[in-house]
């Protein structure tokens, strides 16, 4: 299935880019996703600790299956005050 | 002494006397700098009772041990005295470049008690100690006064921290505003300032401050330098180098980090994205930078000054606003007006007025309106609707320059209007009447502890759990269990970079342990964890000790039901989350070993800490 996933904040800073589209099999977790899309941008800091999912405005847990349509956004909050 | 002038003046505004004292190396070894001596010498000092805006609360202009002696990331000051809106301890710093130019100036501190009965401001120049007349900058604002200065003093090079016209007349959220746009904002220091009839500090010195082994302060400048460009956070600080705090204004807003539609709201359902987006350095810059700012001594240089010369409001030079200002100015109060943001912290900055307190007052007065308990027979016609531009902008104004009586009602704060007016206590987000902070304790419940139980309540800038917290999305963050510890050595580290004159922001550069790096060789000393851990523990509990003879207790500082999920939220990133700020705070107490009802520390606690005899024998332990 084809996916679109939405950087916001430094993501986007450091990806260059918006949002991609990715082609992924059904049954991907979001913890797969973020795998994957470290593969992709390796210039993106995705540790899964650090990197918030929204998965259609909610946090996602790592084994949440991730289905045609969904919403995604990804997210870092480094904190400094 | 290395890293220290050593010496401190004390002034006196009532007799226009002052006395030079030297910084004894044994209290700068126990209380490090900035608001640690200055807590030590405002809990000796100042009799407790004392009136905030009165002669006898004592003001304080501190440095650190690091600051001026060429350490990277240290160029910070900071202030203290007792709050004239909490009624207890407050310090508040800035950056810029004042703190150092004191050190040069020949002082580790300036304590100014008394009033004077003419508005008059402190000329400090190579130990060399003034007081002037200060009639001809006295009603002007900020950026005006330091030219004036400048000129009547022929000193190009001079460094001043001043009040703007919100300072001089009172308002319960006046700042104090050096190099034009870095503020000590928090607790009304700009109102203790305008009360002495102090309007401005200011300092110039060619005195160089001694460092105990220059070539080991080089290497270890050079290896922050080296983290910061290759470290593991190196594409982070490259990216907070450019954007500075704005740089996540975004990911704030969608992810609950910023308080929405006064803390009643949800980004991604209230706010939009795309103006979520508008507030970002990456999208602000390219249309107005014109060039970047750095504090003193630091690699990052996170700020920018920014150049408005069109559109609805075209106020020249001004600073970037930084995150707290833009979520503030933004999603708290649903205004998606980028001009307006820019303009309400440039009226800020001028006026002299902390943008968290001012915006977050804007944000109360418009959900009152909003909600039939302010009319426009209350704003003096403003439609005060959320996310009212044109509104936000002269509510702001007013409220700045208290030339109506609406203004002059907001300038007390969003308590003390709320007091002031009889209604709207219902919708206030304040702690012991301090608007909170910009980071929200529903994403980062570790918050809850360091609003309501710092010595300063409601201050991200203090340590904690939040700021690592709000970074993970982990639930378990929110189980308060077993992490009492984890807090207390968090508050313990963040007193040691408060008060070396450190910048919080070295979050950013992945250096760890840089206070422990830094201070040996500025000063000599031998400083391990354990030291550090130690002064740490000494200074928060100096400052407590402030406010337990104030006569305050734990139960004193509620934090508002909204910021703590009562009710939680239905919808959005942070549904369903209810904070156990109880719990955060019971295992704080038990870690620091306070007595959970009165806040009191043991005796034996603070005499294994040492250096704590006048509070043992004062609080009668
Ligand atoms: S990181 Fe930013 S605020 Fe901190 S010292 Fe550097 S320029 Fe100033």
């Amino acid at each position: 299935m084809r996916i679109t996933v939405n950087f916001s904040s430094l993501f986007r800073t450091l990806a260059g880019v918006d949002q991609v589209e990715l082609e992924v099999a059904g049954g991907v977790t979001a913890d797969r996703l973020l795998s994957l899309l470290a593969q992709k941008y390796p210039d993106l800091p995705l540790e899964r600790d650090k990197t918030f999912f929204l998965l259609n405005g909610q946090i996602a847990k790592g084994d949440q299956m991730i289905r045609e349509g969904d919403q995604i956004r990804l997210f870092q909050l480094s904190a400094g005050g | 002494m290395n890293g220290y002038c050593g010496k401190m003046l004390f002034v006196d505004l009532s007799t226009g006397r002052h006395e030079v004292q030297p910084l004894e190396e044994d209290l700068a070894g126990q209380f490090i700098g900035g608001y640690g001596i200055g807590a030590k010498v405002l809990f000796e000092r100042m009799e407790p009772g004392s009136d905030p805006l009165g002669p006898d609360n004592i003001m304080g202009f501190t440095t650190g041990p690091l600051t001026g002696t060429g350490a990277l990331l240290s160029g910070r000051y900071t202030l203290v005295c007792k709050s004239p809106v909490t009624g207890g301890w407050n310090d508040a710093n800035s950056g810029g470049y004042f703190g150092p130019e004191l050190k040069k100036a020949g002082f580790d501190a300036i304590f100014i008690q008394g009033a004077s009965k003419t508005p008059v401001y402190l000329w400090i120049h190579d130990g060399e100690v003034e007081i002037k007349d200060a009639g001809a900058i006295w009603g002007k604002d900020v950026i005006e006064t330091e030219e004036i200065l400048k000129s009547a003093l022929g000193e190009k090079s001079l460094r001043a921290a001043v009040i703007g016209p919100a300072g001089e007349k009172l308002s319960l959220m006046a700042a104090v505003i050096n190099d034009g746009h870095r503020a000590a904002g928090r607790g009304g220091c700009g109102a203790v300032m305008g009360a002495k009839k102090l309007k401005a500090v200011v300092v110039r010195g060619t005195q160089e401050v001694p460092v105990a082994d220059p070539e080991k302060l080089k290497a270890v400048n050079q290896e922050i330098v080296d983290t910061i460009k290759n470290g593991p956070a190196a594409r982070i600080a490259a990216a907070f180098s450019t954007f500075g705090t704005t740089m996540m204004t975004g990911a704030s807003a969608l992810s609950g980090d910023s308080p929405v539609k006064n803390w009643g709201g949800v980004g991604i359902v209230d706010y939009s994205e795309e103006a979520a987006t508008r507030f970002e350095g990456a999208a602000m810059d390219p249309r107005y930078r014109v060039k970047k700012y750095s504090c003193a001594h630091c690699p990052i240089g996170c700020g920018a000054i920014y150049e408005v010369n069109d559109g609805k409001w075209p106020v020249g030079e001004t600073g970037r606003p930084e995150y707290e200002t833009s979520a503030a100015f933004g999603c708290l109060m649903l205004n998606e007006d980028l001009e307006a943001l820019i303009k309400c912290n440039h009226i800020c900055n001028i006026y002299g007025l902390d943008t968290i307190s001012a915006g977050a007052t804007v944000a109360w007065a418009i959900e009152c309106y909003e909600n039939g308990i302010l009319s426009k027979a209350d704003t003096g016609g403003i439609d005060l609707g959320w996310g009212n531009a044109e509104a936000i902008v002269q509510t702001t104004q007013e409220m700045a320059d208290q030339s109506t009586e609406f203004g002059k009602t907001l300038a007390l704060g969003s308590a003390g209007a709320a007091q002031k007016l009889g209604k709207g206590a219902e919708y206030l987000i304040t702690v012991k009447g301090i608007e909170l902070p910009m980071h929200d304790p529903r994403l980062g419940p570790g918050f809850t502890r360091t609003y309501a139980m710092d010595p300063t309540p409601a201050r991200h800038v203090k340590g904690g759990l939040g700021l690592q917290h709000m970074q993970i999305s982990d639930p378990s963050k929110y189980d308060p269990e077993g992490k009492g510890q984890a807090d207390l050595e968090a508050t313990a580290a963040q007193e040691i970079i408060n008060t070396a004159g450190l910048c919080l922001f070295k979050n950013f550069t992945g250096v760890q342990n840089i206070a422990r790096k830094l201070i040996p060789p500025v000063t000599g000393w031998h400083f391990d964890a354990e030291e550090e851990r130690n002064a740490g523990l000494r200074i928060f509990h100096m400052r407590h000790a402030f406010n337990l003879r104030e006569g305050m207790k734990p139960g004193d500082f509620p934090l508002p039901k909204r910021s703590v999920g009562e009710p939680p939220q239905t919808e959005g990133p942070l549904k369903g989350v209810t904070v156990d700020y109880k719990g955060f705070n019971q295992n704080f107490f038990k870690a620091i070993g306070w007595e959970e009802t009165t806040g009191r520390p043991s005796r034996s606690s603070l005499e294994q800490l040492g250096g704590m005899e006048y509070v043992i024998d004062t609080l009668g332990l």
